[in-house]
């Protein structure tokens, strides 16, 4: 699905950075994103015609499909895929390296995440879905339980807005964070987690593993910095480590490779762990255009709600 | 190990550290990175920290080894070993110092002088040399001179300027010779172990050191000490033992100076036998430009003995001006060219004097000027020839006067000179003119004084008025001085009769001679040496206005003793040593017609003439043989004369441990009549290293940039 071009600008990481407020950032992501929308597939945004059925009694006349009526005779009546009230989470990584942006990086990893966050929130609003958000680092700062009230977006957008102002220097302690979080939902939820998974990989596949024992959908946005993918450092550099990991001076060019090996085979641990407990894995940069990560998130929520949704009659 | 600019050697372990400045500055220009992702960072550095820190290491290491060995090369190391000859080269520079004085002409008994045995030996070590060898080639005899003074390459050429060497009659100039090789073994580029100095030489006593007992001479040792520290050192010994020679060693004249062709000129002459055996009697002939006044015959010699001849011939004799004593001594003689003697006679030539006239007054001359002139030129007035030729110039104009063209010049009652006329004087002087001062009622003590010319300190002025009471005479006792003494002989005679009642009392200066005093026990008359002059004051005038001198018969008897004596110093100053040089002041006109030398050999050649501030002065030298030379100023022709050096007659060699302790320096010694060279330079030469140390820089360098382009860095 690719959003019209006029709207694709504000998608751009680069464009959003120099849009100060959280919340028009979002409604622009959103709204953007939608006016592409119209224009392609993408299914899964209203309420969908599924199917025919013949009609027994007590259904209600008003599903009865007389267009099919008057072709056959026969009284069948319209059977809908019901949008269920999805319970989406937004879980965002508000530790101190999420705070980090290397040179010519349009944002901070948490800035983007608190943006994509808020465009979730509020394109699962427009769609009647409850949403709530989740703020942690060494463990769960703020929780907003999932609501569907209209109102209830800006008050997510606060929250988010606050984190990305606030100044944490805790490190990422993900583990707990979700075991957390699993026992808080008491609802089956969509958890999109947004974070750069700087912790053991064991200690976030297992807490996945908590969320999904608990029948929680888990989407896995790990957000990189693109200098952090690609490492394009020249000459001789101190790195300091953020939430306290100490300092190190090297010749950059000459450990690039290795550090890039590194780099894959923890992305290739966690996507493999994913994998294996049905759980969306997907790397982003910030400088990835938001509508990716809203696309990525769509259709997994349409994917989920096609294998979990039971047939219904539509209203029924 | 020894460099051959050491100095690099410093530079080059300094540079060393420039590599460890630019890492150091490096690391000191890190850029510091805010940074998330440090597990994986650490991870990787994990691994490779060990092996990243020795690549460092080792990359840091090459470029201090790039830069130090560059350095060590540029200071250019050798070493003594020749293991590795094949490996690194040896470019060798020979530097052949030729002794080529008077007693490298002996003749052993199969006549084959000790210069022809040298000439043999230097062709012999001029066949050493390889490609890439240098030679330069120095001759010492008389004044030590560069024949090829820088490294050439081309033996022929070498061999072409050996052809053109032959003895000369001057003696041996050791540390001019050992000097000029050092200054060119200095300037060579050849490493100090690969260059080596021959010195090809009998090493006679006179100049070697044979007469020293005091241990190393200083000068020479100087020299030396300095050569050995730019080159090796060897020294070929191509005298010969048991050589017979009878030389002339002395010629002089003794007793009063003649001063015209009828007075006697008293002449001694001593033969030596500088052999072991003894030698008969030997004939010889004494000549007075060139015309023959006398023979001689000397009894028979014995080895290491002397004999003298003391005879006189007059002026009735000859008219020339240069007296030549030639011995014939025989087969058993080894050295021919010391058997000829030369002596420059003021006899039978003219005697120009400057008389500067400090009285004479609107163009009449003063009575001092005249008493003087009238008694050196007293013929003049009878018609006969006198020797002098009296040049009268007021004091006004007397500088005027190119004074090199006098023998002597007469200071008679001038008044003050000031610090230019004095300089003048005493440059004139210096080079071997003739200075007579008189006192006079003009004479500015304090000028004269300052002028630092007279051979006293003029005090004051004692006595008064000729009627006075106030009177002293000349003192007859003591008088040794050859001048007067014939007046002495006759002490009732005018001279010590006369009168004087003005006087200047005067402190002789140390080095000065009283000649006469009055008998009040002053000096009278004071002579003193001034570089290669002589400078005579008379404390009273010479005319009546101090005493009544003139009007005594001794007057003019004792004015020409005293000018033609001084004129003798003047003329003696025109003997030289072969090797030594003619210099004179000439006049502007001389200049521009040029000066001719007359030499020995019959050549004419033009001298050079240069200026300084007194005006111009004729050049000619060294002197390369021994004889009359005439220098031609104009219709003027002055006679010099060159003979050979004394000592060069004793033609026994010292030997080795006589020249250790005389050069006080580190030398090899060889027999010249042995003929082994090659074994001997070869134990002195040494090895360049820069060859290596460029190779080893330039695979550093590869390996370097393997190493940079491997861990990425930037060099």
């Amino acid at each position: 699905m690719t959003p019209s071009g006029s709207y694709r600008q504000y998608l751009d990481p680069s464009v959003l950075s120099k849009i100060d407020a959280l919340e028009l950032r979002a409604r622009l992501v959103v709204e953007g994103y939608i006016t592409g929308a119209h224009r392609s597939p993408y299914r899964g945004l209203s309420i969908e015609f599924a199917d025919h059925r013949s009609y027994t009694p007590g259904d209600d006349v008003r599903h009865i499909d007389w267009k099919v009526y008057g072709r056959t005779d026969k009284f069948y009546v319209k059977e809908y895929e019901q949008q269920t009230n999805l319970n989406c989470v937004v879980l965002v990584d508000q530790s101190e390296s999420m705070r980090f942006a290397s040179d010519g990086a349009a944002m901070s990893k948490l800035a983007y995440s608190a943006c994509a966050g808020a465009a979730l929130g509020y394109l699962s609003i427009q769609q009647h879905d409850a949403v709530g958000l989740g703020l942690f680092d060494s463990s769960l700062r703020a929780f907003v339980k999932p609501s569907s009230h209209p109102g209830h977006w800006r008050v997510l957008v606060d929250e988010l807005d606050a984190a990305c102002r606030g100044g944490g220097d805790e490190r990422t302690s993900i583990k707990g964070v979700l075991f957390d979080l699993a026992e808080r939902l008491g609802r089956r939820s969509m958890v999109v987690i947004m974070s750069d998974l700087f912790d053991e990989a064991d200690d976030v596949l297992r807490g996945i593993q908590q969320l999904r024992y608990h029948n929680h959908e888990v989407i896995v946005c790990h957000v990189w910095d693109p200098a952090e993918l690609r490492f394009p450092f020249v000459g001789p550099t101190e790195f300091r480590g953020l939430e306290g990991a100490g300092r190190l001076m090297t010749q950059p060019q000459g450990i690039r490779s290795r550090y890039l090996e590194e780099v894959d085979r923890f992305v290739t641990r966690l996507r493999r762990g994913c994998r294996k407990m049905q759980t969306d894995y997907v790397v982003y940069d910030t400088s990835t255009p938001l509508d990716v990560t809203l696309s990525a998130y769509l259709a997994n929520r349409s994917l989920r709600i096609r294998q979990r949704s039971s047939r219904v009659l539509g209203g029924g | 190990m020894p460099f051959v600019n050491p100095p690099m050697v410093w530079f080059a372990l300094g540079a060393m550290g420039v590599p460890v400045l630019i890492h150091l500055l490096n690391r000191r220009r890190y850029r510091r990175v805010d940074w998330a992702a440090m597990r994986f960072l650490e991870a990787a550095v994990s691994q490779r920290a060990r092996r990243l820190r020795i690549e460092h290491l080792l990359l840091l290491l090459m470029r201090m080894g790039v830069v130090g060995l560059f350095g060590i090369a540029v200071a250019r190391p050798f070493f003594p070993f020749s293991a590795l000859r094949s490996v690194v080269g040896s470019r060798v520079h020979r530097v052949l110092v030729i002794d080529d004085s008077l007693s490298m002409s002996a003749v052993d008994g199969g006549g084959v002088s000790r210069f022809d045995l040298a000439m043999l030996r230097a062709r012999e070590i001029l066949a050493l040399a390889d490609a890439g060898d240098a030679t330069s080639v120095v001759t010492m005899g008389g004044r030590a001179r560069a024949v090829v003074g820088h490294a050439a390459y081309d033996a022929r050429f070498v061999l072409e300027r050996l052809g053109t060497l032959s003895v000369t009659g001057g003696g041996t100039d050791v540390a001019g010779g050992l000097g000029l090789a050092w200054e060119i073994a200095r300037e060579s580029g050849f490493a100090p172990g690969s260059k080596v100095v021959f010195v090809l030489s009998d090493f006679a006593g006179a100049a070697w050191g044979g007469d020293a007992d005091v241990g190393v001479d200083e000068r020479v040792g100087s020299v030396a000490g300095g050569l050995v520290g730019y080159a090796s050192l060897v020294l070929v010994d191509v005298g010969g033992e048991g050589l017979s020679n009878v030389a002339i060693t002395r010629f002089e004249q003794v007793g009063t100076s003649p001063v015209s062709v009828e007075m006697p000129l008293r002449l001694e002459l001593t033969v030596s036998n500088l052999g072991v055996g003894w030698v008969d009697g030997v004939g010889g002939d004494v000549f007075a430009d060139d015309r023959l006044v006398r023979r001689l015959v000397v009894e028979g010699i014995e080895g290491g003995g002397a004999t003298t001849e003391r005879f006189a011939v007059s002026g009735g004799d000859f008219g020339g001006g240069v007296i030549h004593a030639k011995m014939r001594p025989g087969d058993r003689d080894a050295v021919a060219g010391d058997n000829d003697r030369y002596l420059a006679s003021p006899v039978g030539g003219t005697i120009d004097v400057l008389v500067v006239d400090g009285s004479g007054r609107f163009g009449v001359m003063g009575k001092a000027a005249r008493f003087l002139s009238t008694a050196l030129r007293p013929g003049e007035n009878r018609g006969v020839g006198e020797p002098f030729e009296v040049t009268v110039v007021s004091e006004a104009d007397w500088e005027r006067e190119v004074l090199g063209n006098f023998d002597v010049v007469v200071l008679c009652d001038v008044g003050s000179l000031g610090e230019s006329g004095w300089g003048g004087l005493g440059r004139y002087v210096a080079r071997g003119g003739g200075l007579i001062v008189v006192g006079g009622g003009r004479v500015d003590r304090a000028d004269y004084n300052e002028g630092g010319v007279l051979p006293v300190v003029i005090e004051d002025v004692v006595g008064g008025e000729s009627g006075g009471a106030f009177s002293v005479s000349f003192s007859g006792e003591g008088l040794e001085y050859p001048v007067l003494a014939d007046f002495a002989e006759v002490p009732e005679t005018g001279l010590f009769s006369t009168r004087v009642w003005r006087y200047f009392r005067s402190e002789p200066i140390e080095g000065s001679e009283v000649l006469l005093r009055f008998d009040d026990g002053v000096a009278a008359l004071v002579s003193g040496r001034l570089g290669e002059g002589v400078v005579c004051f008379f404390a009273t005038s010479v005319d009546m206005s101090w005493n009544n001198l003139p009007a005594k018969g001794d007057y003019v008897a004792l004015m020409v003793s005293l000018v033609s004596d001084v004129a003798w110093t003047a003329r003696g100053s025109r003997s030289r040593v072969v090797g030594g040089r003619i210099v004179r002041r000439v006049s502007a006109g001389d200049k521009l017609a040029g000066v001719d030398v007359e030499t020995p050999a019959g050549l004419v050649e033009r001298a050079s003439v240069g200026q300084d501030e007194d005006g111009f002065v004729m050049s000619y030298g060294p002197l390369e043989m021994a004889g009359r030379y005439a220098v031609r100023l104009g219709d003027r022709r002055i006679e010099y004369v060159a003979n050979v050096v004394g000592g060069e007659s004793d033609v026994a060699g010292v030997g080795e441990d006589a020249l250790k302790e005389w050069l006080g320096c580190a030398f090899s010694f060889l027999d010249g009549e042995d003929g082994v060279l090659e074994g001997k330079e070869s134990e002195s030469v040494t090895h360049e290293l820069w060859a290596i140390l460029l190779v080893g820089v330039v695979l550093l360098l590869v390996g370097e940039s393997w190493l940079a382009a491997r861990l990425g860095a930037s060099r």
